[in-house]
């Protein structure tokens, strides 16, 4: 939160009708429209304001009552803003709901930066506790391989799109959590699952 | 072939361009055109990055209709399609801050581009960032629509790869050395389109490691070719001169 968010809040409320234009809140906080428009984002993501045209700004009730409780503006006050999808197995989940059909191969040639600690197999495991959840499903057609020894990629079928969040893997407890509905997903077969999915990492 | 993202030049001027996008000034102007031929890697860098940001993508496709892309995303965003999903849809995307990404973005354009000015309801409400990919010969239709390029804040060209970005590519990908002057055969066969790159630094490597060879140079491939360019292809006849 910026520090001109609170005089700023103070200088809509006092405005007749409590409705002001950007030009007005750059000439009495003396700074530059970008800032203007930044700090008005956050004070209406809050909802202390609303915006009815473009660059004119009006205070809300809760902006009213905001001022009138005494409380100051200050960062952390919110709740938590998006939740951001970094790890492998998360983006990996995006990419499979994207294409519904893919390999291994696929997920790391669009997802994987060289960074990762065996990224291979970690999206191995995981798609291997999926298919025991019953979320994937391998193909009869594999994939072909580069190398001559190679018996070809597994090509994965999403066969339940759970939604937006990751399927989480619970080793401890050897099921799968989808936190979109709150479900725990049980295994087919719990003892299949852990080792190893791809049948070596031959390309 | 190592299975990695590789960093263009392309994916990075992009990357550039959100962030610049994210830093804007006005905030309904949020919109960025991502144009280029195919097989240059629009859409594997939007995937790379819209997976990164939680984002929700779409296709546009021919007869695409504004209920029917409501009912995509609604789908995507795991929202029933019950009565009132539109205002769900828009909740949505407005409190999560969700980003959207429209592939094929040229369908869009169809019907007075009903469906851009849909998503151009959503995206003003919620000040949310959209990225649009689409053809270099659709960048004039784009133009002709006031209402949509007064959001384009930022046109991301993605240009033919560099060189220096297929010698990046054999780099980071080929498990086996690439000499410099198979990188420039690549470079020249594949057009420096990326998607060739990546088969024909496969085959490379497959010959490479037939013959057991830790390094590989154009003499080694010397008449085989690198891969198929169903436009070269086309152009010449269905005849591929050796190289």
């Amino acid at each position: 939160m910026t520090s001109i968010a609170q005089p700023m809040l103070q200088f809509i409320a006092a405005a007749p009708e409590g409705e002001v234009t950007t030009a007005q809140v750059v000439a009495e906080l003396d700074r530059c429209r970008k800032i203007i428009a930044t700090t008005a984002a956050t004070l209406r993501r809050r909802k202390l304001i609303e915006s009815p045209a473009r660059g004119v700004y009006r205070i809300t009730q809760a902006g009213r009552d905001w001022l009138a409780s005494g409380r100051t503006i200050a960062s952390g006050q919110g709740r938590r803003r998006i939740e951001r999808t970094n790890g492998l197995r998360e983006r990996a989940w995006w990419l499979m709901r994207e294409l519904r059909k893919f390999t291994v191969a696929d997920l790391l040639t669009t997802l994987a930066d060289g960074s990762e600690r065996d990224a291979h197999g970690n999206l191995g495991r995981y798609l291997s506790v999926l298919e025991q959840a019953g979320v994937v499903q391998r193909m009869r057609r594999r994939v072909p391989g580069a190398a001559v020894t190679s018996n070809g990629h597994i090509l994965w079928w999403l066969k339940r799109d759970l939604g937006r969040m990751a399927p989480v893997w619970r080793q401890r407890h050897r099921t799968v959590y989808d936190p979109n509905s709150g479900d725990v997903l049980a295994l087919a077969s719990a003892d299949a699952a852990v080792t190893g999915a791809e049948g070596g990492h031959h390309e | 072939m190592k299975r990695e993202f590789v960093k263009t030049d392309n994916a990075k001027r992009f990357r550039a361009g959100v962030a610049m996008l994210e830093a804007r000034g006005a905030l309904e102007a949020g919109w960025m055109l991502v144009i280029g031929r195919p097989g240059e890697g629009k859409t594997t860098t939007l995937h790379n990055w819209a997976a990164e940001a939680g984002a929700v993508m779409l296709t546009a496709q021919e007869g695409w209709t504004p209920s029917r892309m409501l009912g995509e995303l609604a789908e995507k965003l795991g929202i029933e399609p019950v009565r009132g999903f539109e205002k769900k849809i828009e909740e949505t995307i407005a409190g999560e801050e969700i980003p959207i990404v429209l592939d094929e973005a040229a369908f869009a354009l169809h019907n007075s581009a009903a469906c851009l000015e849909r998503l151009r309801g959503i995206t003003d409400k919620s000040c949310t960032l959209m990225v649009m990919a689409a053809m270099e010969q659709d960048r004039p239709k784009f133009a002709r629509r006031m209402q949509i390029a007064s959001r384009i804040s930022y046109v991301c060209d993605f240009h033919k790869s560099t060189l220096d970005d297929v010698g990046a590519a054999c780099a980071q990908l080929g498990e086996v050395e690439i000499g410099p002057d198979l990188v420039e055969r690549i470079h020249r066969d594949t057009d420096a389109r990326m998607r060739l790159v990546m088969t024909a630094i496969n085959r490379v490597e497959a010959v490479a490691r037939r013959n057991g060879k830790p390094r590989i140079d154009a003499a080694d491939v010397k008449g085989l070719a690198l891969c198929e360019d169903f436009n070269r292809a086309i152009v010449r006849g269905g005849v591929r001169k050796g190289a």
